[in-house]
């Protein structure tokens, strides 16, 4: 399959090895990946903080960009979310854009989701081998993409694996956008909850599949002094499978 | 600022009318550093919201398993059904519920329905009211209205109660003194009822049971509210676990309900849906202990139950409410998962820190609405956007998507400041052009790195810290440290790596593959 | 029964007006008609069926609710009754029963067991039974999936026998016993049919003792109802144990 990766700005520049491990897993498994170029932003933000009109813009800049394109991999749910919640509903007056909107968002998938969803891959019958213990963080626009615990499972399929339960899975680390520059103190205390709830698990390494609760989750334990690695179950698996040199060897 | 003994709500000098009537415009900022630096408050109401949340869960899925989430959405259809056809179902109820013997009044604002209550007991010659729990009473100041006109009226739901002695106000629609640890408790019986101070929560309870059994004898007026209307038959829901609303309902020779147009469900048997999932998503039970059906005033042959019913439905901006897009919020059947379910709420020590009756999620997307969105513009701002609200409401309300809108009205009613304005057009600006973007990559990449620390270990992830910073990401930095940029960008790297076939669709080769 | 009236026409009047505005009505609009609201599915809504045991069904949930559970025959209807009053010590109490069997092995089981039956009519409103020690009702239904008793009022039923007295027996004759709320709205006389007998003054779902947990949380039993609920369960198939 070809597949159009949307990177998301804040991998693309924060956690840029998350792409790489995406990029090399889906190519692993014997796909082809391209890399759109003219993205930018998918306007998320904007969104998000009230500015509709340049939240349209983006969202219709962003479906030119794909529209050459088939299906599209993005390592964030988040912006996956707003392709496919936002997008056509902020086109909806435009039947045109809102029809290739629709169209976009109906090949659009998060990281995780299209690798348990639609390759239904087993990560056993690949022989991924990861030693260390791990714990998870669900991100909460995984919510509007309808995932439960689908990176839980895929971690169980890696040797050598060890998952540990985070308490509270469900609350969300407090990243939020502007949220968590606006309002700091609240902010600040849900990620230092989240912070505690990492230490508390004894996990020397947190899977999170979204960059900005990773920026926010990461930012804090070295604040906090939380020895944990921070890295996404993409980086785990193209470690895993031998494709990916551990973390520093790039 | 707090005495380790005591929770701030007791101790501070706010008054329940302080609380729920702050000067306008309103801003969190305060009462949130007040509850964040009172460590014991917080993870008070943490834990009790997060138990109740974990309780909904479970219960929801115990009972309605993959199914739960269809259940909801019948739920959220048979609501704005009602709402939709509200003039057909308000006058089906009117006619149902004065076949059966109740007066029915209509209040347009809280002004209105106080001054038909209050006349009422005036009336009557009232000296005592007893009242269950209701927070359409709440959203208009009955309590003030009737005890300053020289009537005794007493909260008669225990949470209720505390909160009226200590001149308090609630801070969870369902558990109003969810900021209250049974020290204020045995603190507000000893100084308000004379009682001998003790902590047993068994103890204090019987304390408020002998002493409001007293008033339920004597009481010429009973108050309630409704957590349904049924238009079919004319009665009203009423859901307690303590019974206080069938001993207030019973007990006096009048009974007046306040209740919201909004209330209304078409039949009896649409409650199934309903009670089912109230009493799960409130309290995680199987139904409320009591769910009382009330239809009408004492008939002939009946020996007890009240001689008149007087039924107030109230307006008080819900009909603005009804029109589009916000008709859906008045599914709301005040449950109180969406508070429980919230991080906000749990961190910025329950209802006080919203500034109005309704707090938490929904009190974020309706006060506003009420209220006037530019005395509570930090209501819908204080949000993740986490979702956790529209994954607990039982009736499928899209509260996330509200307060987006909210965030949209705040910009083009420019109650946004125009630095912000100005900063993000210009971000989005830059966002349009790929190149402009690239550019402004690699300038926050040079700039962002000069002022952190750290990093250096190699590799692409190679990134430094912020620890300090003033201006726009001080907020960040205050709680957090900041990661810069990766030295290589994905970018750079698939430009290296895919060398050259990166232009627009640039292909990368397939490698590997076993 | 005396008839209501509506108290400020004018203000209905204005109160609709706004209701129809915000529903973007227009004038003439008044004879719209009203769809069926949506079916409440059962395949959703319906937790238990018919099939299950109810009995033992409810008996356990009725448990788990915190109420105490008794099973006896018709025949020991008035031992089972007097076992209660002794062990809760009661003394005098009030019953909300039909003349007939319930109420003559109330009176016999009182007797057995010293405590006088106290007519509820002896004093205005509820009065006489804040004075007794407990309240005896019969139900109208119980269901199974929640553990719950229906009781309502009428012209031999107080409103106050199932919540004012200290304790609560509830007789519940197994063949009373739904499976699922849905089966409730569906029995007569509870103002469901369309030209039926309207709904009681008051019917009253009880699922378990007065409870609060108002206080951290912690969970206490008979803050303004009773602290005990009994119920028998009258006949149905291990009946005569």
């Amino acid at each position: 399959m070809k597949i159009a990766l949307f990177i998301t700005c804040l991998t693309e520049n924060f956690y840029p090895r998350a792409g790489v491990a995406v990029v090399k897993v889906l190519e692993h498994l014997g796909h082809e990946v391209v890399f759109p170029e003219g993205q930018t932003c998918c306007g998320q933000p904007m969104f998000n903080t009230g500015f509709q009109e340049e939240a349209r813009a983006l969202a219709a800049r962003m479906i030119g960009v794909f529209a050459p394109h088939g299906t599209v991999v993005t390592p964030s749910g988040s912006c996956a979310a707003m392709v496919r919640e936002q997008f056509p509903r902020l086109l909806a007056d435009d039947a045109e854009m809102h029809a290739r909107a629709e169209a976009l968002a109906g090949r659009t998938y998060e990281f995780v989701e299209f690798l348990t969803k639609v390759l239904r891959t087993d990560l056993r019958s690949m022989g991924a081998r990861w030693e260390g213990r791990a714990t998870y963080h669900y991100s909460c626009h995984l919510r509007a993409l309808g995932m439960t615990d689908e990176a839980v499972r895929l971690m169980s399929q890696v040797q050598g694996l060890e998952t540990l339960a985070l308490e509270k899975p469900d609350q969300c680390c407090g990243f939020g956008g502007t949220f968590a520059v606006n309002y700091p103190r609240i902010s600040g205390e849900m990620v230092r909850e989240k912070v505690e709830c990492v230490r508390r698990t004894g996990a020397g390494t947190l899977v999170c599949n979204e960059s900005g609760c990773a920026m926010n989750i990461e930012g804090a334990c070295r604040r906090e002094r939380c020895d944990v690695r921070v890295t996404s179950l993409a980086e785990i698996i193209a470690e895993g499978l031998g494709l990916l040199e551990p973390e520093g060897a790039v | 600022m707090s005495d380790p003994g005591a929770p701030a709500a007791e101790e501070g000098a706010m008054s329940g009318e302080e609380i729920l009537s702050p000067p306008l415009p309103y801003r969190m900022g305060p009462r949130v550093e007040r509850a964040v630096r009172d460590v014991r408050l917080r993870q008070f109401v943490e834990n009790a919201a997060e138990l109740k949340h974990r309780g909904r869960v479970n219960a929801c899925r115990d009972a309605f398993g993959e199914r739960y989430d269809a259940v909801r959405q019948l739920a959220g259809r048979i609501k704005q059904h009602t709402l939709d056809h509200l003039d057909h179902y308000l006058d089906r109820f009117t006619a149902a519920a004065t076949a059966a013997g109740a007066v029915v009044h209509f209040a347009l604002d809280g002004a209105e329905a106080n001054r038909i209550c209050l006349g009422l007991a005036q009336e009557q010659g009232c000296r005592l009211v007893v009242k269950s729990k209701s927070m359409v009473t709440e959203e208009t100041r009955l309590l003030p209205a009737l005890e300053g006109a020289g009537i005794e009226t007493i909260e008669t739901d225990l949470g209720e109660f505390i909160v009226q002695l200590d001149h308090d106000a609630p801070s969870h629609i369902v558990t109003p003194m969810i900021h209250k640890d049974r020290k204020a408790v045995a603190r507000a019986f000893v100084r308000e009822l004379g009682a001998e101070y003790t902590e047993d929560p068994r103890r204090l309870t019987i304390i408020a049971r002998e002493h409001m059994r007293a008033k339920f004898r004597r009481a010429e007026m009973g108050i309630s509210g409704a957590n349904f209307l049924v238009a079919q038959t004319g009665s009203l829901v009423v859901c307690t676990n303590e019974g206080n609303a069938d001993l207030a309902m019973g007990a006096p020779r009048v009974h007046v309900a306040l209740v919201g147009i909004e209330k209304l469900v078409p039949r009896l048997e649409d409650l199934s849906v309903f009670l089912k999932l109230l009493a799960r998503s409130a309290t995680a039970q199987p139904l409320t202990v009591y769910t009382s059906i009330i239809t009408g005033v004492r008939r002939a042959g009946e020996h007890d139950g009240p001689e008149e019913l007087h039924i107030i439905l109230v307006d008080n901006g819900r009909t603005e409410l009804l029109r589009e897009p916000t008709r859906e919020l008045l599914r709301c059947i005040r449950c109180g998962a969406c508070l429980n379910a919230c991080p906000v709420y749990r961190k910025v020590g329950g209802g006080h820190a919203y500034g109005a009756v309704y707090s938490g999620p929904i009190g974020a997307v309706i006060t506003p609405l009420m209220k006037g969105l530019e005395n509570y513009a930090d209501l819908p701002r204080a949000s993740s956007l986490c979702g956790a609200c529209f994954q607990a409401c039982p009736v499928h309300i899209d509260i996330p998507s509200h307060l987006v809108r909210l965030r949209r009205e705040l910009v083009s009613r420019r109650v946004e400041g125009l630095g912000k304005r100005v900063v993000m057009r210009a971000w989005a600006g830059g966002m349009r052009s790929g190149l402009m973007y690239r550019a402004g990559a690699r300038v926050a990449k040079m700039v962002l790195r000069a002022l952190g620390e750290g990093g250096a270990q190699g590799g692409m992830t190679d990134r430094r810290w912020i620890t300090h910073s003033v201006g726009p990401l001080a907020g960040w930095t205050s709680e957090r440290d900041l990661p810069t940029p990766a030295r290589v960008s994905f970018r750079e790297w698939w430009r290296r790596e895919r060398g050259g076939r990166g232009g627009e669709g640039g292909v990368g080769r397939p490698r590997g593959g076993t | 029964m005396s008839v209501g009236r509506v108290a400020n026409p004018g203000g209905r009047e204005e109160l609709m007006r706004r209701v129809r505005a915000a529903l973007g009505r227009r004038e003439g609009d008044a004879g719209v008609v009203c769809p069926a609201p949506p079916e409440v599915d059962e395949s959703l809504v319906r937790l238990v069926g018919p099939e299950e045991g109810m009995v033992e069904g409810f008996i356990a949930r009725a448990g788990a609710a915190g109420m105490k559970t008794h099973r006896c025959g018709e025949g020991s209807l008035r031992e089972t009754l007097a076992n209660v009053l002794r062990a809760e010590g009661v003394r005098s109490f009030c019953v909300g029963l039909p003349a007939g069997r319930m109420i003559e092995a109330a009176r016999a089981g009182g007797r057995d067991a010293g405590a006088e039956m106290v007519d509820y009519r002896s004093l205005p409103g509820l009065q006489a039974q804040f004075e007794v020690d407990a309240g005896i009702t019969d139900v109208v239904a119980a269901i199974a999936e929640s553990g719950t008793l229906v009781v309502r009022s009428d012209a031999v039923r107080s409103r106050g026998a199932f919540i004012v007295p200290p304790v609560h027996i509830a007789i519940v004759p197994a063949d009373s016993v739904l499976p699922d709320l849905m089966d409730l709205w569906r029995l007569d006389g509870l103002g469901g049919e369309e030209s039926g007998p309207a709904a009681p003054t008051s019917l009253v779902l009880v699922s378990g003792p007065s409870k609060t947990a108002d206080i951290e949380g912690i969970l206490i039993t008979g803050v303004h109802g009773p602290r005990d609920v009994h119920v028998v369960v009258v006949g149905g198939v291990s009946a005569e144990c």
